[in-house]
């Protein structure tokens, strides 16, 4: 069980906690594989879905796994209210609060938004991906996935590619991995890679080719279009040079390595069709293990309330 | 006449007196004499059981709210707070809703701080608005009394208009003040770039964002004749940066606020935004190479940097929520507690700090505790610990990293424009320890 009321992060879990909820989230993988997938868990439960930032699948998961679990749900999406700054969110979840919601999945464009909010109110506060802080249920799908191929992540080499600095993946990532002991390896442009990643205990490297015969699993991360505008970078060609996963590329790579990507591909960039749809590519299983995890956290959150009460 | 009996005498002036002692004020509030064991009929005695008495402190650096942001902080409420503080001199910046960049606005606020218990100069905008493109009316404000000019925390970004403002500011004598931060390079960055910023990814500001207009500033100084003064001066290379150019010939000077030579990136509690500061907190090694700066004689101020901001507005995220601490009634206990106490400067030397070198770089009255020099002093208790308590604090807004700090000293009484304002009295009984 989760030693907090909210789940906001991985960087403060321990490698138990982790691996509960992981243990947890392959029960409901299998009951996914079920006929019947419904389950009544989170009857007497209720989950808001506050969305102020743009995304389709992480809301689709979210709105599943809570369906799934039996939870009566409420959604809200805004992306124009993306803007919003601290306190009005604040007011926001504090307005659902008195509508008695028990848990709040929040995606929002502000870094620690969930830190403010778990310090301010008693519903329970569940990280769907805040700025450039932490996506924790993704980190734990993604883990998921690599458990599901390789079995034990300890002494696993993963690669992490592309925009390293504005990511909330491969931060909640490379917590992740710490703790269940696998090598990380960060690799992307000097201007999205600062030196201080490597206080994570990562490598850090500029280049692909050379370190890419040695991953047994490559992440590459979704390059958002701004990044060109704000000089980060010269151009999409030039990223899919030196960082993007083609057919050449896969051909160095190890025979049992897989290639993951957070989603949405922007196809011919981080990955080519190619890499997408060949054998090595689970990222169809990692969106389905999404459903799986969002269960498993918000059936440890549901159990925290219920003994906490 | 009031006789202040016993005290621990230290005036850092040059020939001041030093060592057990008596100050006796005359009824106009001017020094009738320092020394020992001086008799006077009648006056009413203070008792001192050894507490240091030293000059009132001068701080370069201070935001108050007037006018129209006087729900962060009034002169009254500013002024208690220096008071607290041990501060009978307080510099405010001009970074005020309107800017204090005409003759106007300073006539509205050098009427309000005509009530002040202590002594507040106005430090006048540099430029219009403190946007950095029009240069105030620099001689409008040097007629009436002003020495210092600056934006504050708005920086002039255009290096032409700098050193255009430069020279016209030279031909006055006047000081400019500034924060050296290059914002192309700060960015939206709301904390030192980092680990810290890596880790809960935000924004970060490098510290070459200071060094590099510490470079430029100086330069600038050196082409102009301009006498530069940089509020906090954060990093390693903003710290190497200056002494290159003040060896060099530049007529620079630099002060510092404790959160700097206290306060690392590593403090941050997680997104609280009372860690939210301009300049950040920057790294370990930079806070070690400010402290080995203080230690080598190398800053020649220590200002509190007090920038109030209400409890609502700093009630939100880390990235939404606006800049500073406040720090008036803090600056002298911390770098007692931080400087002083584990022998990193002496006594001595902090009050040439936060007396001494500041009056004489602002242009300030000087507060000697000799016959005839105006009565401006404090009396501080060494012995003393206090907390910084949330209920105590006497600033109109609450927001300070350093809640709940335990600090060394307690500053006790204040006299200062022929006023005696008692801060923290206590019972002989509390002297027991240490007499």
């Amino acid at each position: 069980m989760f030693p907090s009321r909210h789940f906001t992060g991985i960087e403060t879990l321990t490698t138990e906690e982790l691996l509960s909820v992981l243990k947890l989230a392959a029960e409901y993988r299998a009951v996914l594989e079920q006929e019947d997938k419904n389950l009544d868990d989170l009857r007497t439960s209720t989950v808001a879905n506050l969305f102020f930032e743009n995304s389709t699948r992480t809301r689709f998961s979210f709105e599943l796994a809570e369906r799934r679990l039996g939870a009566t749900v409420i959604n809200f999406n805004n992306e124009s209210s993306s803007t919003a700054k601290g306190e009005t969110v604040l007011d926001t979840i504090k307005n659902l609060e008195v509508m008695k919601i028990d848990i709040v999945v929040i995606r929002h464009t502000l870094s620690g938004i969930c830190n403010l909010l778990s310090r301010s109110v008693s519903a329970s506060i569940i990280n769907a991906g805040e700025g450039t802080h932490e996506h924790p249920t993704q980190a734990l799908l993604d883990v998921l996935s690599l458990q599901q191929h390789f079995h034990d992540l300890n002494g696993l080499s993963v690669g992490i590619i592309g925009d390293i600095l504005h990511s909330r993946v491969a931060r909640s990532l490379i917590f992740a991995l710490n703790l269940l002991g696998a090598h990380v390896h960060l690799i992307g442009p000097k201007t999205l890679l600062p030196d201080s990643f490597t206080r994570f205990g990562a490598k850090i490297h500029y280049q692909l080719d050379p370190i890419l015969p040695e991953l047994d699993a490559t992440v590459s991360l979704r390059i958002q279009m701004e990044r060109m505008e704000s000089g980060y970078l010269p151009s999409l060609i030039e990223f899919h040079k030196a960082y993007g996963i083609d057919e050449r590329r896969i051909s160095r790579m190890k025979s049992h390595a897989v290639i993951m990507h957070p989603g949405p591909v922007n196809r011919g960039v981080e990955l080519s069709h190619y890499a997408v749809d060949c054998g090595k590519s689970i990222i169809l299983d990692q969106v389905t293990n999404g459903v799986a995890v969002r269960m498993a956290v918000l059936k440890m959150i549901h159990e925290f309330r219920k003994s906490a009460r | 006449m009031i006789l202040f009996r016993n005290f621990d005498i230290r005036d850092p002036w040059p020939g001041g007196f030093q060592g057990l002692g008596d100050v006796l004020v005359h009824p106009t509030g001017v020094i009738a004499e320092t020394g020992r064991e001086i008799q006077a009929q009648g006056a009413r005695v203070i008792e001192g059981n050894k507490r240091l008495l030293v000059p009132g402190f001068c701080d370069t650096n201070a935001n108050f709210g007037e006018p129209g942001l006087e729900y962060r902080e009034t002169v009254i409420t500013g002024s208690e707070a220096a008071l607290a503080g041990g501060f009978t001199t307080v510099f405010i910046y001009p970074n005020t809703r309107p800017v204090i960049d005409s003759l106007q606005v300073f006539e509205y606020l050098k009427d309000k701080i005509g009530n002040s218990p202590i002594r507040i100069e106005i430090v006048a905008a540099l430029s219009k608005n403190c946007e950095g493109q029009l240069i105030s009316p620099v001689k409008s404000f040097t007629d009436v009394g002003v020495k210092v000019f600056s934006d504050g925390y708005q920086p002039v970004q255009d290096a032409q208009f700098m050193k255009r403002a430069s020279q016209y500011l030279s031909m006055y004598d006047a000081l400019a003040v500034c924060l050296p931060q290059d914002k192309s390079l700060a960015a939206n960055g709301v904390l030192n770039e980092g680990f810290q910023s890596i880790r809960l990814g935000l924004p970060g500001i490098p510290a070459i964002s200071e060094s590099v207009m510490i470079h430029r500033d100086a330069e600038i100084a050196r082409e102009t004749g301009i006498r530069i003064h940089f509020n906090n001066i954060t990093t390693r290379a903003g710290i190497d940066a200056f002494i290159f150019h003040r060896d060099r010939g530049a007529n620079v000077t630099a002060g510092i606020a404790p959160f700097y030579f206290i306060l690392s990136d590593e403090n941050l509690d997680w997104y609280n935004p009372n860690f939210k500061l301009n300049p950040p907190l920057r790294s370990p090694e930079d806070v070690l190479a400010v402290a080995d700066f203080l230690k080598s004689g190398g800053f020649d101020a220590i200002c509190s940097s007090h920038t109030p901001q209400s409890e609502i507005e700093k009630t939100t995220d880390f990235l939404s929520a606006p800049v500073g601490a406040i720090s008036l009634e803090t600056t002298f206990p911390l770098a007692y507690t931080y400087l002083v106490k584990p022998g990193l400067i002496s006594l001595t030397r902090l009050l040439e700090l936060l007396v001494v070198s500041p009056r004489l770089r602002f242009g300030a009255e000087p507060n000697p505790l000799k016959k005839g020099s105006r009565a401006d002093f404090v009396v501080i208790d060494p012995f003393e610990t206090h907390s910084v308590l949330k209920e105590t604090i006497r600033s109109k807004s609450r927001n300070t990293p350093f809640l709940n700090f335990k600090l060394a000293s307690s500053v006790d009484m204040v006299f200062t424009r022929n006023q005696l304002h008692l801060l923290y009295e206590k019972t002989s009984s509390d002297y027991a320890a240490h007499t």
